[in-house]
């Protein structure tokens, strides 16, 4: 008994390693990317996977009203958690967040840099912000993140067709929207300057692969003791 | 416990993931290569979406400046080494040409009010303006993309992996001052 269940929380331990091991490389790869694509101004945008500056302008009449910051925005998460502790068999009491209500809205919008803008379609973009409101009553907490009219952003998309272009424009941005891409996934929103978020990507890389390293060695550590242990009284 | 063992296993996680990084280094300088391509190709489009239009611009307004000659004459001779240039400094050098005569022709428009009336010769201007435009910006896009290139595969630990591709410095789209020289020549014929 002592054999099989330590050996299959050694195994656990490794494959979890594992899972945060590889999630170290995936942060690595799209750190390199952001690093790999030189930032493009939105007049001479080219079809493809692009990065792109600029502040955020309303489409007219495209506009939410966030619920808990009271705000006029384009885009925003509004997250509600409760508080539960719980006790296990042994009498020990857990505490944690639990997610009630995880509501994602977003609307088109232009990103406008200094030689002209362009249309963004935020949805299922990986979209990093700062917290816009906190607040917390009894158990509850309530947390809202926000993109409004004037937010400077950066952004690595997929310039693709504009589909509300029926005919093409003269003006070529007007024929382009900026989207999740069909055969490029990585599609990233940040109201952090690029050098920020290279920084948070190195900081995350890292981090993954430290504690992956270190469950994979507890896993195996484990795995062993218990190997020679059972070698000891079988 | 079997020290040795876990000994091992470290090790291998280390190679495994030198291993990986090495990978994806490799996945990224393709990409970056490719990048350099197709930031290239999106140039060309414009300069040949540009060397289209000159031909219109240059019918347009011959008949109102006729003192203005050379200036029309330059365009049509770097034009021509546009579209004929076998390598990237040559192109760059008369693209300069193209863009400076350009903006030669442009200022001196405003002493001819009859051209300045004339909505066909508006409407050029402001295309080819536009494209002037992209095309700084896309020349620019390039250069940064070569740059980003080059320092890759001179950094350590892309240097290793760019050596077994046998990479070599990519060029930017820039003119030698020996390709400057013999286009200025060529034009001043």
């Amino acid at each position: 008994m002592f054999g099989w269940f330590h050996s299959i929380f050694s195994l656990i331990f490794v494959i979890v390693g594992c899972v945060i091991f590889a999630a170290g490389f995936y942060f690595f790869k799209q750190k390199r990317l952001i690093e790999n694509i030189p930032t493009s101004k939105v007049r001479s945008l080219a079809m493809g996977l692009v990065e792109v500056n600029g502040t955020v302008v309303p489409v007219e009449g495209k506009l939410l009203h966030s619920p808990l910051a009271q705000k006029d925005c384009v885009y925003y998460r509004y997250l509600v958690q409760r508080h539960e502790t719980t006790r296990d068999s042994k009498g020990h009491s857990q505490s944690r967040w639990v997610t009630v209500q995880d509501d994602r809205y977003s609307v088109p919008f232009y990103l406008q840099d200094d030689t002209g803008k362009v249309l963004v379609d935020p949805t299922k973009a990986m979209v990093d912000l700062v917290t816009d409101a906190q607040t917390q009553r009894g158990n509850m907490r309530y947390q809202e993140w926000c993109i409004e009219p004037q937010n400077t952003l950066y952004i690595m998309g997929t310039a693709g067709r504009n589909p509300g272009q029926t005919e093409a424009s003269a003006n070529h941005v007007e024929n382009i929207m900026i989207q999740k891409g069909q055969h490029e996934k990585f599609y990233f929103i940040s109201d952090s300057p690029e050098k920020k978020l290279l920084t948070k990507f190195s900081l995350v890389t890292y981090l993954l692969w430290v504690i992956g390293g270190v469950f994979i060695i507890i896993g195996v550590i484990v795995f062993l003791s218990v190997t020679e242990f059972m070698r000891m009284f079988l | 416990m079997d020290l040795g063992l876990i000994l091992a296993i470290v090790i291998g996680l280390i190679l495994l993931t030198i291993v990986v990084i090495l990978l994806l280094i490799y996945n990224g300088l393709v990409r970056l290569k490719n990048n350099i391509k197709k930031a290239w190709a999106n140039i060309d489009v414009l300069l040949k979406q540009r060397s289209d239009e000159l031909p219109n611009l240059i019918e347009c307004v011959k008949g109102y400046m006729e003192h203005e000659r050379s200036t029309l004459e330059a365009i049509t001779k770097a034009r021509t080494e546009v579209l004929q240039a076998s390598t990237l400094s040559k192109k760059a050098a008369s693209d300069s040409v193209i863009t400076e005569s350009l903006k030669t022709l442009f200022a001196v428009a405003e002493k001819y009010p009859n051209l300045k009336a004339n909505e066909n010769f508006l409407k050029l201007q402001t295309r080819i303006t536009s494209l002037e435009n992209e095309l700084a910006d896309r020349r620019e896009f390039y250069n940064d993309s070569v740059t980003i290139y080059n320092t890759r595969i001179h950094s350590i630990p892309d240097m290793i992996v760019a050596r077994m591709m046998k990479s070599t410095d990519e060029q930017l789209f820039s003119a030698s001052e020996e390709d400057k020289a013999l286009v200025q020549v060529s034009i001043g014929k």
